[in-house]
This record gives structure tokens, sequence and C-alpha cells, in this order.
């Protein structure tokens, strides 16, 4: 059914996959981090990516942002092959990064954090800061996040705080996949609980998340499916009905051969 | 209901703070200065000092202006105050020595100012080199080339057009304040309200994430030390056409008040931080110093000493504004937060 909708594209509708890779390989040097990696991701979906520490997640994260380039495999967007060599052409496919260091500019506001590189404009070189201002309360309304003003610098904010004006700017991007990798890793309880509120806000909007987690108490509460990584290769794809934490701790460490 | 008149009432206070206290601060202390100076010598606030006030300052604010951008950019120049002597001396010689047409002289030499400050930037990026250093280079380049085409002498003899900028007025208005005035409001606007300078506040304020949505830190690096270099030129010619005379050493020795000037008005020396109208004032502030205390009759050598005890005080300000100052007892003095504080 993957196939058939990759190959004539047009069909799609929101219950098919609208980013596809196929047979994703990487190695630097004698290291091969990646081996024919496939998966489809769908609209409004959020799905957790697991596995050891170097079995591939980050690097096939960074993949998808464009931060590496892969030896081998494919990426279709909407049934169209895309090609991602740099962060920004990411970002212009819809694939947008929650970076979870050096994300935000502490000296800048919100909203000029918020719309930072997509700043709306007059007569193409003047900032239009009404507007800015304007989505700006849109978009946080929109996520349901409380700021002290959009007006506050970055570097005031909480923890939790700056996590939604960096998911906020990826969000303005209009990016229809975010990745996110640990999310919640520096934050704590109550911010946590935040950041989940915030993905199940974008997924309800119809946005798909790709998180990379090591903690399997968040990954049941938020995904809808888990990708299992071993060694460089996809060991299992799971539904969140469909398994266990026994299946999923056993696929991570080995212990459950995969499919 | 409650909330709406609770944020009316802050909104008075955020229209004060949008500029920051420290801005606010300056002005406070520059009329301090003023009416202290006033009442202490009849002569200052005569219509002659204020102009020649005004007139010190306004090329010291044009290339503060540059300073301030690089700086907010979170980069440095060193060369601008010798890229003034290296235009200058440029124009004079094309003038006087070449016989060359006095408005293609000046285009030339502001072009050559612009280059230097082009090839700093081209070289920092290429060599992956800090600002400090390049400029620093290009410091000694320029200033040794202004006094090679000298040979170390003021050239004089312009014909009577180049000196009218420096020294003819519209009323009241010297253009030698006109002309930097004009410049400096459209820099002001070009750094508030165009995205040219929301990226020079972000490139500044960090790096990593501008670059990661496409806000280039290479160029902007570029184009800020060209502007710097460009505003340099301008000013080197001002100069030279009030002194009616090109020389390696003029406008050489305002490294030290521009650089003052600026870190007084508030801009923060780690980027991302810094206003136009903070560098005004902290200008106007340094003038207004070594003007008083010649009025006053105190050594040369006091204005030095002042001077660097304001640029102590006004870092020290910025770093407590930021919780970096490691002096708890301090900062809860000032009614600061700490940098603990901010990460509780």
């Amino acid at each position: 059914m993957t196939d058939e909708t990759v190959g004539n594209g047009t069909t799609t509708t929101a219950t098919d996959p609208f980013f596809v890779v196929r047979n994703v390989s990487k190695a630097f040097g004698h290291v091969q981090a990646l081996q024919n990696v496939s998966f489809e991701l769908y609209p409004g979906e959020v799905v957790a990516l697991l596995g050891d520490n170097g079995a591939g997640k980050s690097t096939l994260v960074k993949i998808l942002s464009g931060v590496y380039s892969a030896d081998e495999g494919e990426l279709f967007i909407d049934g169209q092959p895309v090609s991602i060599k740099t962060p920004m052409d990411a970002l212009r496919q819809g694939i947008g990064t929650v970076y979870q260091d050096l994300a935000v500019v502490d000296t800048l506001d919100v909203a000029r954090n918020i719309y930072l590189g997509r700043t709306p404009t007059r007569f193409r070189y003047l900032v239009d800061y009404q507007q800015m201002y304007r989505d700006t309360r849109q978009v946080l309304a929109l996520l349901r996040v409380d700021m002290p003003s959009v007006r506050a610098k970055v570097g005031d904010l909480s923890g939790g705080q700056r996590q939604a004006v960096a998911i906020a700017r990826t969000l303005a991007h209009q990016a229809r996949i975010f990745l996110m990798d640990e999310p919640t890793a520096a934050l704590g309880v109550a911010q946590s609980a935040k950041v989940n509120e915030l993905i199940a806000d974008l997924k309800s909007n119809g946005r798909t998340l790709v998180v990379i987690t090591h903690n399997l108490e968040h990954v049941f509460a938020i995904a809808d499916r888990l990708i299992v990584l071993r060694h460089g290769r996809r060991v299992a794809i799971r539904g969140h009905d469909e398994t266990t934490r026994e299946e999923i701790v056993g696929l991570i460490t080995g212990a459950i051969r995969g499919d | 209901m409650v909330q709406s008149l609770a944020r009316r009432a802050t909104a008075l206070p955020r229209l004060a703070l949008r500029y920051d206290l420290q801005v606010f601060g300056i002005y406070t202390a520059l009329v301090i200065m003023w009416i202290t100076l006033t009442v202490l010598s009849p002569y200052f606030f005569t219509g002659e000092n204020v102009r020649s006030l005004l007139i010190a300052a306004s090329t010291l604010s044009l290339i503060g202006a540059g300073l301030t951008i690089v700086l907010i950019a979170g980069e440095i120049d060193l060369s601008f105050a010798a890229l003034q002597a290296f235009a200058g001396s440029i124009s004079a010689l094309l003038i006087i020595k070449s016989g060359v047409a006095w408005p293609i002289a000046i285009v030339i030499a502001v072009a050559a100012a612009t280059f230097a400050g082009f090839a700093s930037g081209v070289i920092t990026i290429i060599g992956r080199l800090p600002t400090f250093i390049t400029t620093l280079a290009m410091l000694g380049i320029v200033q040794g080339t202004a006094f090679l085409l000298t040979n170390g002498q003021p050239v004089a003899g312009f014909p009577d057009a180049y000196q009218f900028i420096g020294n003819q007025r519209i009323g009241p208005i010297p253009y030698s304040i006109l002309v930097p005035g004009v410049i400096y409001v459209l820099l002001h606007l070009v750094l508030t309200r165009t995205t040219f300078g929301l990226q020079i506040f972000a490139v500044g304020g960090n790096k990593v994430a501008a670059t990661r949505v496409g806000l280039s830190w290479k160029k902007t690096v570029i184009a800020v030390l060209a502007l710097s270099g460009f505003l340099a030129g301008i000013s080197g010619i001002i100069i030279t056409s009030r002194l009616g005379a090109g020389s390696g050493t003029y406008g050489a020795d305002d490294l030290f008040p521009a650089v003052a000037g600026v870190i007084v008005g508030g801009t923060s020396l780690t980027g991302g931080k810094g206003s136009l109208i903070g560098t005004f004032g902290g200008i106007m502030i340094i003038v207004t110093i070594s003007d008083g205390l010649v009025l006053l009759n105190v050594s040369q050598f006091w204005q030095q000493v002042m001077v660097g005890v304001i640029i102590m005080g006004a870092v020290l300000v910025d770093q407590s504004a930021r919780g970096y100052l490691d002096a708890p007892w301090l900062m809860r003095l000032l009614g600061r937060r700490t940098a603990q504080d901010l990460e509780g």
C-alpha cells in the first residue's frame, strides 16, 4: 500500500503516510551507523524512536533534519523524492527540529525568537512588528502556553517556557514534522508535563512528531507508534496498543529478536 | 477585567524599560553633568560651546555607531579610528597631490575604508579568526598606510568646496553635525526596524540558533565590519574637511573615547545587546567630561583617568544586569537576580 501511494502520490489521503524513509544507510568510517532503515510517518501521530546508546537514533534524526546526508536510501514527501542537504532544506520541506541546546536567543524577546528567520515584513526589508506580535499571540494561544509577555526576553524564562518557544518557532516555520531529541531531559516534573501537553496539542493539530527518549514511561504516555533501532537496523515497529513495556525493553536490549 | 487593568498599569514602566534602565540612567547622568557644569562655568552653556561639543560628538558618534553595530553582532572592530585617518589621507592625496575632482576622491576614499572593513570580515571568515585579531592587524595596516601616503606630514590645500562640509552651516547647524546626524538616525532605523537589524541582534545573541534558521553569521560579520569601515570613511572625510588637511594622525586617537562612549552607552561586549540611542548618550558623556574638565582648568590627564573609571562602572552595571557579578551581596543591594536565581 505504501509503495502504491508513493508511486502516484496524488491519491494521498489523511490516513496515508505523507513521509516515507526507504532503505537509508549511513556509515562513519568503518562504523555502520544505519543500515537499510525504512519507515513511514502519518499526519497527526507521535512516533517514539527507541534504542540503546549507539543504536543510530541520533544519526537518523540528523539525516532527517539535514545535519548529515545519507550514504544510501531515499526520502519521499507527499510521494515526491526530496533531497535534504542542510537544516534549511529540511525546514523548507516542512521538517523542523526542536533543538535542546542553543535553540533560542536569550537576548531577544519571545516574538522575535519565534519568528526568527521567518520574520513578517512590509516593503520586503522592514520588520512588521505588529503582525509579528499578533501572530505570536496566536501561536502561543494555539499551544495554550502561558508567557509573561510576548516582549519578555527569552533569557528570563523558565526551562519549560524556553522549550515552548523553541516548539512555537518550529510551528511558526510551518513544519509538518517535528523532530525532538530528549525534549524533557533537562526539565522538572511540571515542565515535562507541560511539554507533553504541547506534544498532544501539536498532534491534534495534524502535526507529526518524532521523539527520541530514553524514558519508557514517557514513551507509553505520548507515543502512538514505537520504532526500535538496534545496531543501526530497524528491528521493530509497534503500535502503542500492540506491545508491552517488556517487549520493547527486550527489543532494545536484543533479548527479543526483531522482525 | 482585573487582569487588563493590571496590564494597563504596567504599560508605562514597560515603555520606560524598552530602551533599558541603563540608557535612561545615561541621559539622567548627562543632564546632571550639564546642570552642574552650567552652574560651575559661565562659558559652558553658550551656543559656541554647545556647538563645539556637538561637533566633537558628531564624528565620534558616527564611528561609535559602527562599533556599536559590530559589538551587537558579537564581534569587535579595533580598526575604525585608524580608518578615519586612512580615508582622510587618501582623499587629501588624491585631491591635493593628484588633482582628482573632490567628489570622486571622497567616493574613492570612503570606498577604500569600506573595503578595508570588508577585507577584515572576509579574512575573519576564511581564516576562522577572532575579529579582535583581524581588525587589530587592519588597524596597523591602515594606520601605517595613512602615514606612508602623507609622509607623516599634514597634507593641506583642499579646494573651498571640499572644506564646505566641515565648516558651513544651515542656520545654526553646521553640516558636520547635520550629515552625521542624518546618517545616525538612518542607522538607528536600520537597526531597530529592518530584518537586517534583527539579524545582527540574533547573530550576536546566539550564533548557532541564528544559523539554524538560515541567518548567516558569516554574511553578518562581513556586513557589519564593512559598515563600520564605511562610517569611519565618512567620519574621516568630515574631519579632514573641518581641519583643511589630511594626516595620518587625524582621528586616530578616537579609539579610546569611542570605545568608552559605546560601553557607557550600554552596549554589551558579549553581543546581542546595545542601542544607538545609548551610544549617543555615552559619547555625549565622554565629550562633556573632556570639555568640562578643560573649562574647569583640570589637567587633561585626569580626563583619561575619569573616563577609565567610568568604563569600569559601565561594564560592572552590564554584568550585574545579566546576573554575572560574583558578589551576591552587591546583587541584592542592586535588587538584581543572580545567575542562580535565573536558573532556578
